[in-house]
């Protein structure tokens, strides 16, 4: 389990710090990348641009939709449309409740949808069962 | 132009027919009678003088005939063989009389008998006509005639004397010979050389030559000839059993005066020849002396004949029946002639009136409608010159009708269409093309004071003869287009202002989606990193602080949800309507089940009505019916059990639906302000809301063009009716 990676993108440093916080106090160890912003994702995960690490293949990419460079959407695309990451897990972690986002997201295939609650103790709640479920009880597609 | 249909035959004829027939007839009628009249005059001269001719012709024949008899017994009586034998007294000398006698009686074939008669009354030489040729009669059968009347009577003659006997019938030793030969006798004293008077000479006349020709004569004339003797018997007559009555015994009734007796004494009273008309027909007769006609001086020993032609009534009636009959045809001619001139002239006439009539009508009836009409109407000649300009059209173009007719159609156009106008005009005279002509097109009018103004015209074209006319309707259309213009306007507006909305909408919709997802943010960092306080720096805060963090919390997340249902509610005010058929019942029952496993423990009697189906949008709807039942849920907080029913009831004939609670209800006075946004009735910390759910529920139920409203006071709970 340690050397299962999550892909956290948000731009918001202030959710990027509550989320690491939520994982941490759920006791989820596993190493969690972050990506600024959409761009720097896909750099990580199909190694376009040149930001100079290498290619990471994570357990899960926790994504959200508005993102400065690429939207998350276009990420979620673009994974989809490449033939490596085409059944990577995505989950999608935004503010939005919008029908039409909801719809679109799993449109483009992603794998869950999970709206971040204003409340901190249901954000660690959701933290908690995002963790479980997708690092322990969820079965990867075979490399 | 309306055509009249004529017809041969029409009741309506009769009268003025008559009016022209009647007069006519009676001229016919007069014309008519007077030549017949006049036909009747000329056939009565004609046939008078025929008569006349006719009896002349008669009388001739007469009159020669007896003269032939005086020459020939003048000179048998002065013959010199007779002389010569009176000298003698030989009888070689009396056979040369009786073959002067037979050769004389050959070559006349007049005379029956031919005699020579001693003063003694005895026959001395007779030559008899017997089988067509003479025979001499021997002397011994000559006879003793001395008592005869005749014989007496030509006797006691002087010389160069004759006697002439009646007409009568021949008669041999006393019987009437058979068939009758009529015969009239002549008689003249014979003398010898020495002036004494011998004997006499007898010729007996051969009646029937005289009668034969009266008849011959008659016959070719085509009437009736009769013969009379001075009695008033015929010898010629109607019929032979008329004639020679007096020699029948029982027959001397059978005479002309005892037949006609006006007729006879007329013939006796008047002139000797004379003509007139009495009862039996038209008489032409004469009185025949044959005394006279055989040249006697003296008095007259032998009564008159009488020759009369006589046309009988019949015959007269005959005639005036022909006259008539054929005036009568010509008559029936004329009359039908006639009759069909009249037919035809009054035929004419009503056609004529018909046709004025039905004219003047048609131009009566155009007028009326033309000076009512609200539209100017203008007719033009084939020259484009005015001849009619209504009223109407003196309203818009300003001239009366007096300054336009006989005008210029150009006059009341702006200078640039004059051109076109004229070109036109000549195109459809030449060609019959028509470009305006049938058609209603959009122009420019001028008025007299010159200002121009839009206008509508229809034109048409009609002729009268080869004349070709054009009839104009014209509309101003000033107000129109102002219309036109302005509903352009609006519609610009509207267009715009639908551009306008859209931009707003699609801004509302950003917005929205920036506060649902940026407000939410802060909102998140700020309860998270409070937490983070309590949690990592709990010891330096005291317990007034760490109250303060919670309550810094609280607000937070409140705020969140009133971010979610503002984004609710304009969602609901922005999305289509999407009808179909809703089960009301089943989404209440999820609804309330969602609710039951939210707060399990709380004891509440659900009542919800089976089967209630409506048309609306499912969405919409669910979100309406959620916030009526968490409402219902969250205001029987406190009571055990609770109850809440979904159902239906009616109202003004439409089914309207409710949903009742037993909670705490509310006060009737605030009803109207319940469904207004950000309202709240009761304490937030008893009953936590946003105050924004009764106003989403209220524009659903607009949105489906319905009507919501609310039963309620103060502890008696409430119930919430709505109607789609």
């Amino acid at each position: 389990m340690k050397n299962k990676i999550i892909l956290l993108v948000e731009d918001n440093p202030d959710d990027e710090a509550l989320t690491l916080r939520a994982f941490k106090k759920n006791n989820i160890t596993n190493e969690i990348l972050v990506a600024h912003d959409g761009a720097e994702a896909l750099d990580y995960l199909l190694g376009t641009g040149g930001s100079g690490h290498g290619i990471v293949e994570p357990q899960v990419v926790l994504l959200d939709l508005k993102l400065p460079k690429v939207d998350g959407l276009e990420v979620l695309r673009r994974i989809r449309a490449e033939e490596r990451t085409r059944f990577l897990p995505v989950v999608i972690l935004t503010s939005s409740k919008e029908d039409r986002d909801v719809i679109e997201s799993y449109r483009l295939g992603c794998n869950s949808y999970v709206r971040k609650p204003v409340s901190f103790d249901e954000f660690l709640e959701a933290a908690r069962s995002l963790g479980l479920y997708w690092l322990l009880l969820n079965q990867s597609p075979p490399k | 132009m309306q055509t009249v249909k004529f017809r041969l035959w029409r009741a309506e004829l009769l009268r003025p027919s008559a009016l022209i027939f009647l007069p006519l007839l009676l001229i016919v009628t007069v014309v008519m009678l007077l030549l017949y009249r006049i036909q009747m005059d000329a056939a009565r001269t004609v046939l008078h003088a025929s008569e006349k001719q006719v009896l002349d012709l008669a009388t001739h024949s007469v009159t020669t005939g007896l003269d032939g008899v005086r020459s020939d017994i003048s000179y048998l009586a002065n013959n010199g063989v007779v002389q010569r034998w009176l000298a003698s007294n030989e009888p070689a000398r009396r056979n040369q009389v009786e073959q002067e006698f037979a050769a004389f009686a050959a070559h006349k074939e007049l005379y029956e008998q031919i005699r020579l008669l001693d003063l003694g009354g005895r026959e001395v030489v007779r030559v008899n006509w017997q089988t067509g040729r003479p025979l001499a009669v021997p002397q011994r059968a000559l006879q003793d005639e001395s008592g005869r009347d005749y014989v007496r009577a030509s006797s006691a003659l002087a010389r160069g004397e004759i006697y002439v006997s009646p007409f009568g019938l021949n008669v041999e030793h006393g019987v009437i010979e058979q068939p009758p030969k009529p015969v009239i006798r002549f008689g003249m004293p014979v003398y010898d050389n020495h002036g004494h008077k011998r004997g006499i000479l007898v010729l007996n006349y051969r009646g029937q030559r005289l009668v034969g020709q009266i008849k011959a004569i008659a016959a070719q004339a085509g009437g009736q000839l009769w013969l009379l003797d001075a009695n008033g018997y015929w010898l010629l007559g109607p019929d032979p059993q008329s004639e020679w009555a007096f020699m029948y015994p029982g027959r001397s009734d059978r005479r002309f005066d005892v037949a006609y007796p006006d007729a006879w004494t007329s013939i006796q009273q008047g002139p000797v020849r004379g003509q007139f008309l009495a009862g039996g027909g038209l008489y032409t007769y004469v009185r025949l002396a044959p005394h006279t006609l055989l040249r006697m001086t003296g008095p007259a020993k032998v009564p008159d004949w009488v020759l009369v032609a006589h046309v009988g009534t019949s015959m007269l009636a005959a005639k005036a029946r022909n006259i008539a009959r054929n005036l009568g045809i010509a008559f029936s001619v004329l009359l039908l002639l006639v009759a069909a001139i009249s037919w035809a002239i009054a035929y004419q006439n009503l056609s004529r009136k018909q046709a004025e009539t039905s004219m003047r009508t048609s131009e009566a009836r155009f007028r009326a409608v033309a000076e009512t009409a609200n539209d100017a109407v203008i007719t033009a000649d084939r020259h484009g010159n005015i001849v009619y300009f209504n009223r109407a059209a003196e309203g818009i173009f300003g001239y009366t009708s007096d300054e336009a007719v006989k005008q210029p159609l150009t006059v009341l156009m702006p200078e640039r269409f004059r051109r076109d106008h004229k070109e036109g005009l000549q195109r459809f005279l030449a060609t019959g093309e028509a470009r305006v002509v049938g058609k209603t097109v959009e122009l420019a009018g001028r008025r007299k004071d010159g200002v121009e103004f839009p206008m509508e015209l229809s034109l048409a074209t009609w002729k009268i003869g080869d004349e070709a006319y054009f009839t104009g309707l014209v509309r101003d259309i000033t107000r129109r287009r102002q219309a036109e213009g302005h509903i352009r306007q609006l519609n610009e507006d509207m267009r715009v202002r639908a551009v306008e909305l859209e931009a707003v909408n699609k801004e509302l919709e950003a917005f929205s989606y920036s506060v649902s997802h940026d407000l939410r943010a802060p909102l998140r960092a700020i309860d998270g990193f409070s937490q983070v306080l309590l949690e990592d720096h709990a010891a330096r805060l005291d317990a007034e602080g760490r109250g303060h963090l919670e309550r810094v919390r609280a607000a937070a997340q409140r705020m969140g949800l009133l971010i979610d249902d503002l984004i609710k509610l304009s969602q609901v005010t922005r999305g289509e309507v999407l009808m179909q058929e809703v089960d009301l019942s089943e989404l209440a029952a999820g609804i309330t089940s969602e609710l039951r496993a939210r707060e399990p423990q709380r004891q509440v009697e659900l009542t919800i009505e089976a089967g209630l189906r409506a048309r609306g949008d499912a969405r919409l709807l669910r979100i309406a019916l959620e916030n009526l039942f968490s409402n219902a849920w969250k205001f029987t907080q406190g009571r055990d059990p609770a109850h809440i029913v979904f159902g239906h009831t009616q109202h003004n004939g439409l089914p309207a639906y409710f949903v009742q609670d037993d909670g705490v209800g509310f006060d009737a006075a605030y009803a109207d302000k319940l469904f207004g946004v950000f309202q709240r009735l009761h304490d937030a910390r008893e009953f936590p809301g946003t105050g924004i759910g009764l106003a989403t529920v209220q524009r659903v139920i607009h949105k489906h063009g319905g009507h919501i409203w609310v039963q309620s006071a103060s502890g008696k709970g409430a119930t919430f009716y709505f109607m789609l």
